[in-house]
């Protein structure tokens, strides 16, 4: 189900609202509503990827317990950590990877084509975010940083619950564990939960669902201009940003109705001066999962020579790129960060960017054009189609420099394309800061505030009511 | 513990009152049933359900437009506004190829028989030369289709509309909508002035007949609709996005008019002057939703079957016309010059097979008006086999009587038997009413171990002209057999009906062809 839906916003989350806060929290009845509540959420439409997500729970609860219990015998805990994680890595490779692999392997040796049969495995939605939650919990059961949940349906609402659970963010067991055992739901933190989803709702609504019909007409075109390729990317590079920003928003004011308190995942990365910077603020859940359980135990920044520094952070960059999609574009667009990443570590040119205004500026072309190229190789179906939409990027398409259906275009998306460029940097952020030295003028700011939002919201609902085209890009993920 | 209750008995109630009015207690019962049932099947019926009774609609798909507008955008839900601020729909290239030969095979049947044939393409919202689509906008090919299907037609005699009602923009701008795909009524009327005398010189009607009052428009009064109107494209923009239509007026003759209509699908009688019979009020009124309006429906809707008399038409002639939502006000101006149209809208599930019907009810011609948007192989054009068939009398009767009884249902048997797969037609000289009240007989084949009613149809009383029923037998095993009713099916009680010169025919496939 999509929070995105007339299914969502005025069946399910009304029906889930009103019998959680009607239910006492004795001997946490609360979290088994909210855990049943989330199973139907993610068996709507597809019930059979439910046993996927239940398995998964069940083999992490039992790793998690087995590791608690031989906490002592290191050496014990240690093996049934690395049966956890290949058991959590069999999973997601089988229904995420199986289909890319036997493809390859089939595509390039002919000769196996009847010893290795290409598989046809239906990706479960949001298979690589609670897998990755299930991995955490169970690493951080064995390093000790979280004690193990004994109530498996606890452990089950930790990786099911439906805020986070399709398109994340990669909530930590620690952030939440406190939360799920104990937690209370002021009147504040419902209201800000509120506010929150309104503006992700608002997000993926009516910027996000607008640049996707731009950038989906040019990513599918034959025939493209300088101009035109240019205008698509820039509209992919937008409608991802605030299609997933839009989402992680509506997760984190959920989770703030229901009492949880998620970490955010977006930081405004569109104004970042380099590479690194973006990454510290482009799905930020994710950087750290990778960061803490991947880079830090491979030995991070901390090493003897430059050759293993730039070897884990290829493993990373490498497993970053794979975590996103089963195909070559998602590879190679790992690897293109990969090796950006090393050169400004190599060269510590994020340090010397913030010396002046010039350097900033240039900084922030530089992450941008890269950030653009990046998007391109993420959206295009293969590589080939790719290589021609970078082509056309740069003089060697079919149609010039500039052509009709690019002014067109433009004009159909231009109001959106400010209203985007706006909301990408932290233009009322500043002025909220600003307003904190005066009380009725942030009270005045409040009360718009909430009424533009609710505004916004009655003109996403009228998206719905068209059924316009509302895609969802990280429900692959 | 007191707001947490507030709080959930809040939403709760928001619950009851948002999405319980999605759906009637029915809708919800009825999302378990179905064939094929699953949990996917079963949220897809609910999305659809609660899509299709949302609530305030009206009012959101209004916002959505304004939304649209103030964001400067020039596509709205599929619509386009046009240089001239009018919205259409956007016409993808369509295969026109089969539609083209099903259109030959029906003309070279009609030549068969000696009937005269006649394609009137109607006209697209975009004009000829495309000067309104805006430069570099989605690609458009309503009237590439057009042209690329007349292309095909051979010995078809073509009317081709676009010609005097969408050459240019000021035409476009003149003779429709601002938010319907259709023309409007003086449009229609335009082409009606146009189609009027071809027919007449195919139909070999002299020249004083193309000097007809009916078709000076002098002869007609303009009568505003007294509301504003929001056509088909405009419905799904909402009024916001590029306002509504204002100032919508029809036309009604000034000369004197005797129609009857008969729609037996609908068990529609209608007798009387054109304002009573044509003018369908319910389409005038302001609708409750704008998507119930129906104001391009003044002169009725799409009905699967129409069947037009005029008793004081000045060229006794039977016209057939298959037709699109185009016709609707092009065959009711048509009504006052012919006796006698029949109207068939194929999208409908018309109960006879075109190429049988022209065998045995044998009209002077026949009058395909399509639009652009339908020119591909499909329901549109199943005129069926379109084959010579050779006509075998069954059973002639010189009068039928049919008593006076107390029963609903008096009835009399024209025919038993009839083969499952054949074509039958009844037709009668005259009928007359001798006791009762009733307007009409009703004749209908009906399958006698089911007792149900397959297709019925209306014979007037005291029509001066004969009548003709046609119909296909379904080729299913069963008793049929024609029968004819003493007036309204369930009024019959009290009538008494004499039926003179019957006779019923059947087409048989000719061997040599």
């Amino acid at each position: 189900m999509l929070f995105t839906s007339l299914e969502f916003l005025f069946l399910f989350l009304p029906v889930t609202f009103g019998v959680y806060y009607l239910l006492p929290s004795w001997k946490g009845l609360k979290n088994y509503w909210l855990l049943f509540a989330s199973l139907v959420f993610y068996a709507w439409g597809e019930p059979t990827f439910v046993f996927v997500m239940l398995l998964s729970i069940v083999f992490n609860y039992c790793a998690a317990v087995v590791i608690s219990i031989f906490k002592d015998r290191l050496h014990i805990a240690r093996l049934f950590l690395w049966l956890s994680i290949l058991g959590n890595l069999s999973i997601i490779g089988l229904w995420k990877y199986a289909n890319f692999i036997t493809e390859t392997i089939r595509a390039w040796f002919p000769a196996l084509h009847g010893i290795v049969p290409q598989t046809s495995f239906v990706l479960p939605i949001g298979i690589s975010f609670f897998t990755f939650q299930a991995m955490s919990y169970v690493i951080d059961v064995y390093r000790g940083t979280v004690g193990v949940q004994k109530n498996p349906f606890f452990l089950a609402l930790y990786i099911a619950l439906f805020p986070q659970l399709i398109a994340g963010p990669i909530v930590r067991y620690s952030t939440v564990c406190d939360q799920i055992m104990s937690r209370r739901t002021t009147w504040d933190l419902f209201s800000s939960g509120v506010m929150r989803f309104l503006v992700g709702f608002s997000k993926k609504m009516l910027l996000a669902n607008l640049f996707a019909v731009t950038a989906d007409k040019y990513f599918a075109a034959r025939e493209l201009s300088v101009c035109g390729a240019w205008l698509g990317a820039v509209a992919y590079t937008l409608q991802i940003f605030f299609d997933f920003s839009g989402y992680s928003d509506m997760a984190i004011g959920l989770g703030r109705m229901f009492g949880f308190r998620f970490l955010e995942n977006f930081d405004y990365p569109y104004i970042s001066k380099s590479i690194t910077e973006f990454w510290r603020r482009w799905h930020m859940s994710l950087g750290s999962w990778f960061r803490d359980y991947l880079y830090f135990p491979l030995g991070g920044s901390r090493v003897s020579s430059k050759m293993r520094l730039v070897f884990n952070l290829s493993v990373v960059w490498f497993a970053t790129g794979v975590w996103h999609g089963a195909n070559w574009t998602f590879i190679l667009w790992g690897v293109l960060y990969g090796v950006l990443i090393v050169v400004e570590k190599l060269t510590g040119l994020p340090k010397r960017i913030d010396r002046n205004m010039v350097s900033r500026a240039a900084g922030w072309f530089g992450t941008m054009f890269f950030v653009i190229l990046g998007w391109v190789l993420f959206r295009s179906v293969n590589l080939a189609s790719a290589k021609c939409y970078l082509g056309a990027m740069f003089g060697f398409g079919s149609c010039g420099f500039l052509d009709d259906k690019t002014i067109f275009e433009f004009g159909e998306i231009k109001v959106v394309l400010l209203f985007g460029l706006l909301a990408s940097v932290p233009l009322l952020d500043m002025v909220k800061s600003r307003m904190n030295r005066h009380p009725v003028l942030q009270d005045c700011l409040h009360a718009i505030g909430g009424v533009v939002l609710i505004l916004l919201f009655v003109v996403g609902v009228s998206y719905l009511s068209m059924n316009a085209h509302n895609p969802f890009i990280y429900f692959n993920f | 513990m007191c707001r947490r209750f507030i709080i959930g008995l809040s939403l709760l109630w928001l619950l009851l009152v948002v999405a319980w009015s999605f759906m009637t207690t029915k809708e919800i019962k009825g999302l378990s049933e179905g064939s094929a049932f699953s949990v996917t099947n079963l949220t897809k019926r609910l999305h659809s359900q609660m899509l299709g009774n949302l609530w305030h609609k009206d009012e959101l798909i209004d916002v959505n437009g304004g939304w649209t507008r103030i964001l400067d955008k020039r596509m709205c839900n599929g619509a386009l506004k046009l240089n001239n601020g009018y919205i259409s729909r956007v016409m993808s290239r369509t295969y026109v190829k089969g539609a083209a030969s099903r259109m030959n095979s029906l003309a070279s049947l009609c030549r068969k028989i000696g009937v005269e044939c006649l394609f009137v393409m109607s006209p697209s919202k975009i004009d000829v030369k495309k000067s309104l689509l805006p430069v570099g906008g989605p690609a458009e090919f309503s009237n590439d289709n057009a042209d690329a299907f007349l292309k095909l037609l051979t010995d078809v005699d073509v009317v081709d509309t676009r010609k005097i009602i969408s050459a240019t923009a000021d035409d476009v701008t003149r003779y429709y909508s601002k938010t319907d795909h259709h023309w409007n009524f003086e449009g229609a009327f335009k082409a009606f002035q146009t189609i009027a005398p071809k027919m007449l010189s195919m139909l070999g009607e002299n020249a004083d007949c193309a000097n007809l009052q009916q078709l000076d428009e002098k002869n007609w009064d303009k009568v505003g609709l007294g509301r504003p109107f929001l056509g088909s494209v405009g419905r799904r923009t909402g009024c916001w996005f590029a306002g509504m239509d204002e100032n919508v007026s029809y036309l009604l003759p000034r000369f004197d008019t005797e129609l009857s209509i008969m729609i037996p699908r609908h068990q529609m009688f209608l007798h009387g002057i054109f304002r009573d019979t044509w003018i369908f009020r319910e389409n005038l009124a302001t609708p409750v939703s704008w998507q119930q309006d129906r104001g391009y429906s003044v002169y009725g809707h799409d009905f699967p079957e129409m069947f037009i008399y005029n008793s004081r038409a000045p060229v006794k002639k039977r016209i057939l016309i298959i037709k699109d939502s185009f016709a609707i006000p092009v065959y009711a101006f048509l009504s006052t010059i012919f006796s006698e149209i029949v109207v068939f809208d194929l999208r409908h599930n018309v109960s006879v097979d075109v190429g049988n019907y022209i065998q045995s009810f044998k009209p002077h011609l026949i009058g395909v008006m399509y639009g652009s948007g339908v020119l591909r192989e499909g329901p549109m054009f199943g005129f069926g086999d379109c084959k010579l068939k050779k006509t075998a009398i069954v059973k002639e009767t010189r009068q039928l009587r049919i008593a006076a009884k107390p029963s609903m249902y008096n009835c009399a048997t024209l025919t038993g038997n009839l083969k499952p797969g054949s074509h039958v037609s009844c037709s009668v000289r005259k009928i007359d009413i001798t006791e009762g009240g009733a307007r009409f007989a009703t004749v209908a084949l009906y399958e006698r171990t089911r007792k149900k009613i397959i297709v019925a149809h209306y014979f007037e009383f005291g029509r001066g002209a004969p009548q003709t029923f046609c119909a296909d037998v379904p080729n299913v095993d069963g008793c049929y057999q024609l029968v004819v009713f003493a007036g309204e099916r369930g009024k019959t009680a009290g009538n008494s009906v004499v039926l003179h010169g019957v006779s019923l025919e059947s087409l048989e496939k000719l061997t040599d062809e």
